[in-house]
């Protein structure tokens, strides 16, 4: 994997930011909503605090519940307009407070009282100098007034008992022939004849039929009501059209008429003044009693009250047992917002009088925690993409700067290793790493350049220095020569002479392969016609060496080459040389020349000893060097005449392969040369 | 009067036989070991002909620049370099100076000898202005050599030859078509020892100063592993 990628693939490593983000946001998310349960908790507490031991607030509850069973109506006082049409839309706010009333509350009733027949839901709401109220009435079959009956309490119908200013119980029954409009009578109290034929104008009243069974809505102005404030409530069943008898009687007081009338509460001020002072914006705060009926209720109108719908929740049984509790929501309709609700108990000295309920929505916590992640994934993303592309660019130079500097250094060297002329490689002024690695191959090279150079004129140096002193000893044995000597003399003196000239031929030898390249650079190229060339070749050799026998196999009469004429023919000298020296007198030397696909192979196979292995293997390492060899010099004109065999060839774009031809006392090399097209 | 030869040798072994071995042959020689010294002799008595060292002393081209000097006084003087550098840039480099002929250690002090007499003659026969009689006259198509004065001239223009390629351009052409060995050739150069390589860097100078008057020039031909042949235009 190149340096880039590697890079890159780190750097997508940055990519996990966001998710880390992601989960400290959660967390601080988290954080915000449990502060805030600790604040809804606190702040429920403090409401707790104020109603401590006001047992005076939960009093109506107290005195009638457990004693009588007679328990306290309450009317919420409301600034909504209530119209009398039999609709609830306008007791939305009030049907909270609506209290059930079936089983427990019958004042009368057959052998099998089903609830799920009839049962009734009540609520009462004050506004000015009325007070209303709506009940949901569960009926499976409403039986209207028959007009041809007097009697008022054939039919379903509402009672009402009030206790006037003169502390006298007054009845009032509530009828209609069909749906709509009621009207309301007083009534005795066998409550069956109206005391008088005109109805009640005061009490507005209105029968609407509803799904489970009808809707009773009425106003009853307050002066109806005495100064002690008592009031009941029943509803009257009637279920055969025939007999046409109360079947069923559920009241707000459970027992037969009597003086004991509930009390009703027209509004809590005090509660409500205490809970108003602690109102905050977006919560909901309820006071429940023990019964978890809601006491007081001030809400911000942003939402529903999950307490108020539902006083089940294990927060408030938790609360009214005496242990502060928090339970988060999620409302049905709003699936993005939360409700955290804390209840915390109201104590006294006699007990748990009830619980604060405080509700608050989480949507201000959210909407910051997303607006905070939205910002936070933009900002990361913009940041990321910048330290991706920085990344990439940075990555790029770099690559390309290393790759850069990896083209100049190997073209300093050519592909056999040889050092070629020092050109300034880049980033040597570079003061990073590179600059460095640079300016510590530059220097390296320019040794090594010293070094190659010392090494390239060696041997022409040697030369130089070799051929005086050699030329005083030549000279001197020549003019020796010219003396008066004995036979004896003469031998030495021509021993000395073939001595000189070997030793001329060695120096001459070795500095030509060395001067070899630097020659080959300067020479002309043109086209050859190599199996012309060889065959003319292989004409004059063996019209020159009559004793020996050369073979020449080649099928094509023209395989074209790119090259120098000269040097072809010095490498065949080179080939034929080895060739002669190393064979039997009366043994044949076979070249030939054959050319495939794009290539044109050149062999030259004789007999002779097996080549040594070192040079076998790895020919194109061969230098001008001496080869240690039993046969005295003819190890330097192996070496030698090799490592010219492979320049040329290398010169012209060919490969030089040496071996034992296999099974054969066979010597053989062969060079492999690129075919010239025109 | 036997002719003068001047020897300018830094080392006084070689310088030694040298001379001995001129004398022996009947030409007096005088030696010398510094360019300084050899400027003198030569300005108190001109040789006929020279034999200079280039490395001379601790002057690395000690020979090539005395050589430019004495053409100062002695503008014709047959000079032969005699030199351990036997690399071709500095052959290419003397001759070109105007050196009548470049030779390498070792040398053969009986060639060196012959090739002294030949410089003398073609000396003799430069300075005689007459025409050349005709057996010292090759003519061959757009080829003119006279072998007397070592004169060649390519389409009547005259080219400048050391008196090795002359011989050996003469001994191609004499041979009429017909190639010339290797070996043939390398008695020619009159030098001991003559690898192949020696003739074709010769044959390769032959070639390029004929190319240098007329670039279609075509006529010297390798016969491959023999040698080489003139062909007619």
């Amino acid at each position: 994997m190149n340096l880039g990628k590697q890079l890159f693939l780190s750097g997508i490593g940055i990519l996990a930011l966001p998710w880390i983000g992601y989960q400290y946001l959660s967390d601080v998310g988290n954080f915000l909503i449990e502060g805030q349960e600790r604040t809804q908790l606190l702040a429920a507490q403090a409401v707790a605090s104020s109603l401590q031991n006001r047992n005076d607030l939960f009093e109506a509850q107290f005195e009638t519940e457990n004693t009588t069973g007679i328990s306290t109506l309450f009317a919420y006082p409301t600034d909504y307009l209530i119209k009398i049409d039999g609709y609830r839309l306008d007791w939305e706010e009030l049907a909270i407070n609506s209290t059930h009333y079936a089983s427990e509350n019958i004042i009368r009733s057959g052998l099998n009282y089903d609830p799920k027949a009839f049962s009734f839901q009540m609520a009462l709401g004050q506004r000015d100098k009325y007070l209303y109220a709506l009940i949901q009435v569960t009926d499976s079959s409403p039986i209207y007034r028959n007009a041809a009956y007097r009697r008022l309490d054939n039919n379903d119908h509402v009672q009402i008992v009030t206790l006037n200013q003169q502390g006298e119980m007054q009845r009032f029954i509530l009828t209609t022939q069909e749906p709509g409009p009621l009207t309301a009578y007083l009534v005795g109290p066998d409550w069956k004849y109206p005391v008088s034929g005109k109805p009640v104008t005061e009490i507005l009243g209105f029968w609407r039929q509803s799904r489970k069974g009808y809707n009773i809505e009425f106003r009853l102005p307050l002066s109806l009501i005495g100064d002690q404030k008592r009031f009941a409530v029943a509803v009257a069943d009637v279920v055969d059209d025939t007999k046409r008898e109360v079947q069923t009687l559920i009241g707000t007081v459970p027992t037969t008429w009597s003086t004991q009338l509930n009390r009703i509460e027209l509004r809590s001020p005090e509660l409500i003044h205490i809970i108003e002072g602690l109102k905050r914006p977006g919560a909901n705060i309820l006071v429940v009693d023990q019964f978890r009926r809601v006491r007081a209720h001030i809400t911000d109108n942003m939402y529903s009250s999950v307490a108020a719908r539902n006083r089940n929740e294990e927060a408030i049984r938790e609360a009214l047992n005496g242990h502060p509790a928090t339970q988060r929501f999620r409302p049905d309709d709003d699936a993005n917002s939360e409700v955290i609700m804390a209840a915390f108990p109201i104590r006294s000295e006699t007990g748990i009088l009830g619980a604060v309920i405080v509700e608050l929505a989480t949507d201000e916590i959210l909407s910051l925690q997303k607006e905070t992640l939205e910002n936070s994934a933009t900002q990361t993303a913009l940041v990321i993409t910048a330290i991706l592309a920085g990344l990439l660019i940075f990555s790029s130079r770099l690559t390309y700067r290393i790759k850069r500097l990896e083209n100049e250094i190997s073209e300093l060297i050519d592909n056999v290793g040889r050092l070629q002329p020092l050109q300034e490689i880049s980033y040597l002024q570079s003061r990073d790493e590179i600059g460095g690695l640079s300016r510590t191959i530059s220097s390296m090279l320019v040794q090594l350049k010293k070094y190659t150079d010392f090494l390239e004129h060696m041997p022409r140096t040697l030369k130089h220095e070799i051929n005086n002193p050699l030329n005083t000893i030549s000279t001197s044995f020549q003019n020796l020569a010219a003396c008066q000597l004995t036979e004896r003399q003469k031998t030495y003196i021509e021993s000395a002479r073939r001595g000189i000239n070997r030793l001329h031929s060695i120096t001459n030898s070795i500095a030509d392969a060395a001067n070899l390249e630097a020659a080959l650079k300067n020479e002309e190229f043109g086209p050859i016609n190599l199996s012309e060339l060889v065959r003319v070749y292989v004409d004059s050799c063996q019209h020159a060496n009559p004793s020996r026998h050369f073979e020449f196999i080649c099928t094509e009469p023209a395989i074209h080459i790119q090259g120098n004429s000269f040097r072809i023919e010095q490498l065949l000298d080179k080939l034929v040389d080895n060739a002669i020296e190393y064979s039997p007198l009366d043994s044949s030397t076979h070249l030939s020349l054959e050319s495939s696909g794009q290539s044109i192979l050149l062999a030259v196979a004789n007999q002779g000893p097996p080549i040594s292995d070192r040079i076998r293997r790895k020919p194109s390492e061969q230098g001008p060097r001496i080869q240690h060899s039993a046969s005295g010099d003819h190890g330097i004109h192996l070496g030698l005449g090799l490592f010219v065999v492979r320049t040329i060839a290398e010169h012209h774009g060919g490969q030089v392969n040496i071996g034992n031809k296999e099974g054969h006392q066979e010597f053989l090399v062969s060079v492999r040369f690129p075919l010239y097209s025109r | 009067m036997n002719a003068l030869i001047a020897i300018v040798e830094d080392d006084p072994d070689q310088a030694r036989n040298y001379s001995d071995a001129l004398e022996l042959r009947g030409f007096r020689v005088s030696s010398y070991s510094s360019r300084i010294q050899a400027i003198e002799g030569f300005r108190k008595d001109p040789p006929d002909v020279a034999i200079l060292d280039v490395v001379l002393g601790s002057e690395f081209d000690g020979g090539f620049d005395l050589f430019k000097t004495i053409q100062e006084f002695i503008p014709r003087l047959p000079v032969i370099f005699l030199s351990s550098r036997a690399d071709e840039i500095d052959q290419v480099f003397g001759l070109r100076l105007g050196a009548w002929d470049y030779q390498t250690k070792p040398v053969s002090l009986t060639l060196l000898a012959e090739r002294v007499s030949v410089l003398l003659k073609i000396k003799e026969a430069r300075t005689i202005d007459q025409l050349p009689s005709r057996d010292q006259q090759i003519q061959h198509g757009n080829l003119r050599i006279d072998t007397k004065r070592m004169l060649v001239s390519w389409k009547e223009e005259a080219l400048v030859f050391t008196v090795t390629e002359c011989s050996l351009l003469t001994a191609i052409v004499k041979a009429n078509g017909g190639a010339v060995r290797y070996d043939e050739l390398a008695a020619i150069t009159k030098q001991t020892i003559v690898t192949n390589n020696t003739i074709n860097t010769h044959i390769r100078h032959i070639r390029q100063k004929f190319r240098l008057i007329d670039p279609h020039f075509d006529s010297i031909t390798n016969v491959y592993g023999a040698g080489y042949r003139w062909t007619a235009d």
